[in-house]
This record gives C-alpha cells, structure tokens and sequence, in this order.
C-alpha cells in the first residue's frame, strides 16, 4: 500500500484508548495531515503514553483508527512500520552495542530478510546522527552515553526509519536547551517535507513554539484538540495541568507561566 | 542492569567478515577435534585417526578413536554449541545478560527426571528418556503458568522459570538425601556433566543443525528484540511468533544438551558473553558464533577432563569453569571501561 500525498496520515474516529483503571481518551476525533504538527499535552499519568502507543498500533483501542488511508489492522506490520515511527520513552540497553548499530534498527523494516545494510543504509545513518548533532559517535558504546546523547541515538534511529506518521513520547527527555531547540527544528523541517509528527511534551512555550496544533488530556477521558491559536488559553493549561497559569505578553505572543 | 559487555567490535558488520571470523572459529574447532581424536591414553598418531575417519580402524589405536573418541568429541562438541547457543538465545530473550540456558529451570526438570531414574537403578536409556521427559515438562509448565493470562512479559517469565528451576532444586536435593551412597557418585556426575555417557552424537549434532538454521533467518529480528520488545513491535517484528519460537527452540536445545551429557555450567552463560566482548552483539554472527564456540570451549575441556590426570576422570563442567573462567576475565580486563 502506498500513501497519496493528499490523505490523512492519521484518522481516529470515536475511538477509546485506556490501560488499566485510567481511561486516556473517550470518542478521539483527530485528523493528521502531511505538515501538521501535534503536541500532546497532559498531566504525568493521564495516559498520554498509552494513546501515542495506541496511535501507533502497539496498544489495543476501540473506535475507528485508520494510519495512511486504510484501518491500521488492514497493514502489514513491516508496511506499517515503513509508514509509522514511534520513538520509546525509555531507551534501556542491556547488552553493549554501537551507536551506528543501535540507529541502523531504524532500517529494519526496509530491509529483506537475509538482507545486510548497504551503503544506501549507512549513508542514512550517518545523516540521521548528523542530524542529531552525533556525528563521530558511531562508533562509541550506547551505554557510555549521557541521558541526553541516549535520547538523541533514539531519534537518530527514528530518523532512519524514515517514516511519513512520526509518534514521539517525550523526545525532550534529557536534553539541554540547546538539544531540546535542536529536535523541535529538525521535527519541524520534517514535518515541512511532508510527515506528519505527533510529540507528547511537558513545556507549554515549547510546544507553543513548535506546534501547529494541540492536543490537550484532562483526565478520564476528557480531551481538547485543535489548532494551536483555537486551543491555547491560560484556562485550558491551568485545568489539563493541575496548576494555574497566566499569559504573559512576549512580543506580542502569549508566554505562559505557573501563577 | 549492569552488563558485562563493554567493548564493540567495529560495526556495522558485513557478511564477509561474518564469513572470516566463522572460518576462524571453525578452523580453531577442527584444531581442538583433531586433538582429541588425538590425546589418551593410547596415543592415536594421523595415520590412525584418518584410518578411523574412514571407517576402517584395522589396529588398536584406530579402534579406540573410531569407537570411544570420535563419539565422545562430536558428543561434546554438539552439546556445547548447543548450551552456548542455547544461553545466547535466552539473553536476547529475556534481555538479561545474566540468564542462561538453566534459568528457565529446563535442566532442573532434567535433573529431577534423570536422578529419579538412577535412583530407581534404571539403565542408561532409561535415564537419557526421564531427563527428557523432565525438561520438556518443565519447559511447558514454565511456558503455560507465563503465558497464563494470554500476555506474557519477560519478567513474569523469567520470575516464572527461576520459581520452577528452585522448586526443582529442592527435588534434586531430596533425591539426593533419599539415595543410597552407591548411587551417590552416579548422580554428583550427572549434575556436573559428563560427556563419555553421550551414545548418540550424531543426534545431538543434528539437534545443534537445526538450532542454527531455525536462527538465522530470525537473527536481526533477535538484534530488534534485544532492545524492546515494543520497540521491535514498532519496527514491524512479530515479537509474539519471534518470542515463541525462540522460547520453545532454546528449551529444546538445552533439553537435547543435558540429556545427553548432564548439566554442564558455564559454557551456556558465558561463551556468548566472551564472543560479544571480542565480536559485538549482532545476532547475526554472535549466533553461530557462540555455537561454534561453546562446542569448542566443550571440546577442548572434555579433552582436558578426560587427559589431564588420566586415568581418572574429572567432571566436565569443572573444566569448562577452569577454562573460562581466567579467559573470560582477561577478555575484561584487556578491554577497560
């Protein structure tokens, strides 16, 4: 199956997503196009990382959920996988591996089945870690990395998946400021060439700053989502992240800060 | 989790230098079976091992190789490949670089199996048949009690195998205190491993055969599963089927192991952990690797165990910890952090 440029990278329709005794969205209408840009915010433990994962099909939900124009049950897991990404929130390596091994899982799905990485392969690596501000790593072992050098090898191989619907669960995790500006640039250059990018993340401005548009859980179910000028308000934040908030005045632009 | 791992081998791997260090391996393997066809008591000088080779021993010498030696070297050899293997699986199953073949508690069920039979003084068959018999039941007792609610983690399984391999561990030493001392000594063998027991080589060689080529094709969908399960999930590998498979063809492996020559240690924990030091964790060569690595790390010490202070016999699993043990520490240190 091949995706035409005009549809829907991701459609959810009435759809449920919970886990346990936590109900993340009830009736989830949402539409993704190529360009759009999602920031899903919420407070710890709403379920923001269970819906990404039933978004990308690894956690069960009902409704209607359908990824490049067809059900999401309807694709093949490797056709999926060469469609969607989605990025784990928390890398653990027991077994020592290289950096260039650890993004060159990344090109599993393209790869047949006694296939071997080829220069075309590599050569997508390297950029991936380039990408990330890695390059000169590839050679170095992941667990000798910093929290914030893990998370951007994990982008690095979500980069070389290079998929269209791109899920990311917390990608800022770990990194400075100049690593968390760095990632929000490079999702929006890609989102720019045509992908979708879906990102859970914690900092208000900085989805403010990245998104084009938001995604907003409240808990039990309860959700708002839209583009960002329609859905970002002092009210709405205060209410979805458990404390108040006011709007500062930042050239002309809201900032917002705990009241 | 801490790991042992600390070096990479340069990536990514390519097929030829798979091909070389495989050849490298295999030539040091052959070195280690012409040795052993080679040492004893009765030396065996070329002419006779190649008499033997052939199928026609015509004087002593090449009548103890092709009757007692060339048995018991394929015999080892084949059990090592297959524990080694068999622990390589089992790590990148329960992504755990401390699990090995046993953890599962396979050879306990074995154990219990085989010490009832010397127990009752069954005969040799019989005791190869209850040592089988107890690792397959063991193997689905830990496969249906983990798979119990339809999901099953890597924890809960892991939980589950060492619960059943410490319940076995009580059976065995109950076995042990029931038996009589004549038995005793049969028993302290069968758990430490012994090789000269091993009849059907040819079997076990086959078993350590179809190991490797049930592997291969799934070798980096292992790579995927070594560092999620979701995250391979995500990459489109059917970790349900992959997990399975792997689950139900490393109890194998080990069943067909210590069947035949008894709970050999060490070789099943540590022989993947010394080849990811020299070679890195690509399952598509650490696999094979490790297959021909554990059969030569047996092969070498069956040969030691059965030579050094002949004619006494020294267990097997002694030996291959007193082999190891200094190799493996001086692979980590060579390599600091």
């Amino acid at each position: 199956m091949s995706v035409a440029a005009s549809s829907c990278l991701l459609r959810a329709r009435r759809l449920d997503v919970g886990v346990a005794q936590v109900r993340a969205v009830s009736g989830l209408d949402l539409d993704l196009k190529a360009g759009d840009r999602l920031a899903i915010l919420g407070r710890n433990g709403v379920g923001k990382s269970t819906l990404l994962a039933a978004l990308a099909g690894l956690h069960p939900s009902q409704g209607q959920l359908e990824c490049g124009g067809a059900p999401l049950a309807r694709w093949s897991a490797r056709a999926l996988a060469r469609l969607r990404g989605w990025l784990p929130q928390h890398p653990d390596d027991p077994f020592a591996s290289s950096v260039e091994e650890a993004v060159l899982v990344g090109r599993h799905p393209w790869l047949e089945r006694f296939e071997w990485e080829g220069d075309d392969d590599l050569r997508i690596a390297a950029d991936a870690l380039a990408a990330m501000g890695l390059a000169g790593f590839a050679q170095r072992n992941v667990q000798t990395l910093s929290g914030g050098e893990r998370q951007r090898v994990s982008i690095a191989a979500l980069l070389a998946q290079t998929p269209q619907l791109y899920l990311l669960d917390e990608p800022l995790t770990h990194l400075d400021l100049a690593g968390q500006i760095s990632v929000l640039d490079h999702f929006r250059a890609v989102a720019d060439q045509g992908a979708a990018v879906l990102m859970v993340l914690h900092d208000i401005n900085l989805a403010l700053r990245w998104a084009s548009h938001l995604l907003i859980l409240f808990g039990d179910g309860a959700w708002l989502a839209g583009p960002v000028e329609d859905v970002a308000s002092a009210e709405v934040f205060g209410r979805a992240l458990g404390h108040p908030v006011r709007a500062l005045d930042d050239a002309g632009r809201p900032y917002f800060v705990p009241a | 989790m801490s790991t042992l791992s600390i070096v990479i081998a340069r990536s990514p791997m390519r097929p030829r230098r798979v091909l070389l260090v495989l050849c490298a391996l295999a030539a040091v393997v052959l070195a280690a079976f012409f040795a052993a066809l080679a040492a004893g008591e009765v030396a065996a000088g070329p002419r006779a091992i190649f008499d033997a080779l052939r199928g026609q021993p015509d004087d002593m010498a090449a009548t103890v190789v092709a009757q007692l030696r060339l048995p018991r070297a394929l015999a080892a050899f084949g059990c090592g490949g297959l524990l080694a293997l068999s622990g390589a699986l089992m790590q990148v199953l329960l992504r755990n670089p401390l699990a090995d073949p046993y953890v599962l508690g396979i050879s306990g069920g074995a154990a219990v199996g085989a010490l009832s039979a010397l127990l009752l003084g069954l005969a040799s068959p019989w005791v190869d048949g209850a040592a089988l018999t107890g690792a397959l039941l063991s193997m689905f007792a830990v496969f249906g009690i983990a798979r119990g609610s339809g999901s099953w983690t890597q924890t809960r399984l892991l939980l589950t195998g060492v619960v059943v391999a410490s319940g076995c561990g009580a059976l065995v030493s109950l076995l042990l205190a029931l038996s009589p001392d004549r038995a005793l000594r049969g028993m302290l063998f069968w758990l430490m491993g012994d090789a000269g027991a091993a009849d059907r080589p040819w079997l076990v060689l086959g078993v350590l055969l179809l190991g490797v080529l049930v592997t291969l094709p799934m070798a980096r969908e292992l790579n995927l599963l070594a560092r999620g399960e979701r995250h391979a999930r995500a990459l489109g590998v059917d970790t349900r089927r992959v997990a399975t498979v792997v689950f139900l063809l490393a109890s194998l492996l080990t069943a067909a192991a210590v069947t035949a020559v008894g709970a050999v240690g060490f070789v099943g924990l540590v022989v993947p952990h010394l080849l990811r030091l020299v070679l890195g964790n690509d399952q598509r060569l650490l696999l094979p690797a490790s297959a021909l690595g554990g059969g030569g790390l047996l092969l070498i010490a069956d040969t030691a165990a059965r030579t050094v202070v002949a004619p006494l016999q020294l267990p097997v699993g002694v030996l291959t910890a007193l082999i190891g043990v200094p190799l493996f520490l001086w692979l980590l240190s060579r390599h600091p952090r």
